[in-house]
């Protein structure tokens, strides 16, 4: 109600950032087990004496550098940006109750770029054991980054006692902090191997070492993947019961989203085990690759899921998803009671209609559409509203509008006057009955 | 009187959430890192432009710099972005009503932004890995880079200078300009831009004076060049800036020129200082160079570089303070306040002991010297 809202055609705005997170998920996680990776592969190369392993190591830093440091740390930015432009109310909410939280994170942040820098210029600068000891800091920093960013991800679905005491620690140490903490190290430990999967088949060396190098990371991802089986049930039992309801049945999208995931990484650890595991030689840089493709897909589809259990909030109980409040965001009760007396329009700072006139309801239809319901829907694009509503007459419309929070519980509640749903409904009945509906302001 | 009412109205609600530390210390660390942030950018920006240079003035001391460039600047594109996300989150916390708003009127510039940022970063990598085996890379590349560069700070100007058109706010976003906004209109964006560009590319000769300081011992003759060729990249933009400053100035209103060149001690005092400072770098780096007496001069030099640098972010400031003072309804000062102190004090030691692993880290990198047996 506060902010104007940047339209992002087709693909709507949750989808913009989705897509942006995914591939940061993808890059940050591997940040954060690679560095763990780096300092233990280089010391088996020195346990073993083994010098073609350490010379992977070498060009694997090289790999690593590159990929974590520009496009991780881009992306990173990335959400930054994209949550602003498309979330600026929940942005503003985190970033009060959090800004210490990222602040800290911003140093150890600090701490890693500088330290993988360090790490990547000293090889054969330092002794040994310094080398080793800079590629710990790395790690440590890296770990330490995940482990706050992690506090805040899991405020927004489980946000616990600081609904009431607006606590920082209880907000950070949520019900699902820890076991999400662990099943993120899991996800690192598991992208370590799989990137180094890829590395490893990549680089030109010797048949022998290749071998040893593919057994060797297709442990790190079996070793993963027996913690991520132990700690997945515990985060499913701490979540809320109805983000419970919604991936298992609810809503049959995130179900099999849910699903998806749990069957792709199964599908991962299977094929692991029977290719790279049991065959290392036969193993090559575009299995490899099909790896990682079915690893960015299962990160894709557990990041969605992750995103559509919180429905309809963005913020547990605080805020829904469209930016209003709930229960428990301050003053929440006079604002909705004003929402529903006074009416959207007035109310939305940035609209062109102040209120609904036989004139102006397809004009205060869109309107109300976009305060409402484009942070979800796009129009004729993805979750489009013209699909969902074809076929729908007006007086079904009008009448699910004000009750569409309990015949869907993972949507938020419709505010505004009755005069208003009746515009909404008018509008959206509008979208199916003529090619170009007259909606542009 | 209409437009400042529109303004009242758009201008969104303080978030109700308390701020978690009183203003002047998010104010003191927002001034901080930008001024860290703005050295980084300056050295990356500049640099950046003087290696696109060395690709057009082909000579043995040419490549000698784009050499040592190749490998400085994805490292300082990259402290760039670390210490900017910093200034990022301070000015969310503080301005954050003010900054969602303009960032969303130009969001698709906003979020093109990063993939100019990700281009001309990889660009570099490329250049540096690759030059020698794709002659396009060798001679264009740095210039893609660097007008990449040169856009996205044009486009971290427009947005920093739309906070200031609040009254037009709603007939931007009703116009349908649909995130695609370009503030092109305010006065001071061409000037403040062109101010940071000839500031970047100061910093960039400094850069190379810096360089060539350090190389002397190895390579005398190098070394001398880039001292003097750097003094006079670093001395010319500098005593330029004197005119684009003028212009910048004009562009304020008549009050405000007013308050920083008579009426406010502390104003006038601000904005002569940092004017001195520069100009005395400029001018003790031409006579070090003209003297081959290289070092207190030039550190002399660089520390003024960097006073002037934090007293400009607190002329950007105080500008930006006075231009937002009629819109009353935004008041830093009387924001709710409820200080988390524990994570505060948690992020100071933290912050102190992560200078001290890094200030270790780098130590032990410098003194290794090309790695023994027992060498990673």
């Amino acid at each position: 109600m506060e902010y104007p809202f940047l339209e992002v055609p087709l693909l709507g705005g949750g989808l913009l950032i989705g897509f942006i997170a995914i591939v940061h998920v993808f890059v940050s996680h591997f940040a954060v087990g690679g560095g763990l990776y780096l300092v233990l592969t280089e010391m088996k190369a020195y346990r073993e004496k083994n010098e073609a392993i350490l010379d992977y190591v070498k060009k694997h830093s090289v790999f690593f550098i590159l990929l974590t440091l520009v496009f991780g740390a881009i992306t990173g930015v990335g959400i930054w940006f994209s949550i602003g432009l498309v979330h600026p109310m929940a942005t503003s909410s985190l970033i009060h109750a959090f800004v210490w939280g990222w602040a800290i994170e911003w140093v150890f942040f600090f701490v890693e770029i500088s330290a993988a820098f360090i790490y990547y210029y000293s090889w054969g600068r330092v002794s040994r054991k310094t080398h080793l000891t800079i590629g710990w800091i790395y790690f440590i920093a890296a770990w330490m980054s995940l482990a706050i960013i992690n506090g805040i991800l899991t405020f927004m679905l489980t946000p616990g006692g600081w609904l009431e005491t607006h606590n920082f620690w209880d907000g950070i140490l949520n019900p699902t902090y820890f076991v999400s903490a662990l099943i993120r190290t899991a996800v690192a430990i598991i992208l370590a191997g799989l990137y180094g999967l890829l590395t490893a088949t990549w680089f030109k060396g010797d048949n022998e070492n290749r071998a040893i190098l593919v057994k060797y990371n297709s442990k790190w991802l079996l070793f993963g993947f027996l913690f991520l089986a132990i700690l997945g049930p515990f985060f499913v039992m701490r979540i809320p019961p109805l983000a419970r309801y919604i991936s298992m049945g609810g809503a049959a999208a995130v179900t099999l989203f849910a699903t998806s995931t749990v069957i792709f990484s199964a599908l991962i650890a299977i094929f692991t085990y029977f290719g790279p595991y049991r065959q290392p030689r036969q193993f090559t840089a575009i299995f490899a690759l099909m790896f990682m493709v079915l690893g960015l897909m299962v990160t894709g589809v557990t990041e969605w899921t992750r995103e559509a259990v919180r429905k309809p909030f963005i913020i547990y109980n605080y805020m829904y998803s469209n930016g209003l409040p709930a229960e428990y965001y301050p003053n929440a009760r006079e604002m909705r009671d004003k929402y529903q007396q006074e009416g959207l329009l007035i109310n939305y700072k940035w609209s062109a209609v102040d209120k609904v006139s036989n004139d102006n309801y397809l004009e205060a239809g869109k309107e109300l559409f976009r305060i409402q319901c484009e942070q979800c829907h796009t129009i004729d694009g993805y979750n489009g509203i013209k699909a969902l509503v074809f076929g729908w007459s007006q007086e079904k419309l009008f009448r699910e509008i004000p009750d569409i929070h309990n015949l869907k519980p993972y949507m938020p509640p419709s505010y505004g006057t009755e005069e208003e749903h009746r515009a909404l409904a008018l509008w959206l009945k509008s979208l199916n009955e003529q090619p170009k509906a007259e909606v542009s302001r | 009187m209409i437009q400042i009412l529109t303004t009242l109205q758009v201008l969104p609600q303080a978030d109700p959430l308390p701020l978690p530390a009183y203003p002047w210390i998010f104010l003191f660390l927002l001034y901080l890192t930008l001024t860290l942030h703005f050295i980084a950018m300056s050295s990356t920006v500049g640099g950046t432009i003087l290696l696109a240079a060395t690709s057009f003035a082909r000579s043995e001391n040419m490549d000698k710099l784009s050499g040592f460039l190749a490998k400085f600047l994805p490292i300082s594109l990259s402290f760039t972005v670390t210490l900017g996300v910093a200034p990022l989150l301070f000015i969310q916390v503080l301005y954050g009503q003010l900054f969602f708003t303009t960032s969303i009127l130009m969001g698709w510039w906003w979020l093109l932004i990063l993939a100019f940022l990700m281009t001309a970063y990889y660009g570099l990598y490329l250049y540096q890995h690759k030059r020698d085996s794709f002659p396009f890379i060798k001679k264009w590349m740095p210039l893609v880079c660097a007008i990449l560069m040169i856009v996205i700070a044009l486009l971290f100007v427009m947005n920093f200078k739309l906070f200031c058109r609040f009254p037009e706010w709603k007939e931007i976003y009703l116009s349908n300009a649909n995130g695609w906004f370009l503030n092109f209109a305010h006065p001071q964006v061409i000037p403040s831009w062109i101010h940071h560009i000839l500031g970047a590319l100061a910093i960039g000769g400094l850069l190379v004076v810096l360089h060539g300081w350090t190389r002397r011992k190895t390579d005398a003759l190098y070394g001398d060049w880039a001292v003097r060729t750097g003094g006079i990249i670093f001395a010319l933009p500098t005593l330029l800036q004197f005119a684009v400053g003028y212009w910048l100035l004009l562009t304020l209103p008549r009050e405000l020129i007013r308050a920083f060149m008579f009426r406010s001690a502390y104003e006038t005092s601000i904005l002569f200082t940092g004017m001195a400072a520069g100009t005395i770098a400029a001018l003790l780096i031409a006579w070090s160079a003209w003297k081959r007496r290289y070092g207190w001069p030039v550190a002399l030099s660089t520390a003024l570089i960097i006073v002037t640098t934090a007293l400009m972010v607190l002329k950007r400031a105080a500008v930006r303070d006075y231009l937002l003072a009629p819109l009353k309804e935004f008041n830093i000062g009387a924001m709710k306040v409820s200080p988390q102190w524990d994570t505060i004090t948690i992020f100071g030691v933290l912050l102190i002991a992560g200078l001290a692993i890094v200030g270790w880290m780098l130590f032990v990198l410098f003194r290794g010297k090309g790695g023994t047996s027992e060498a990673a």
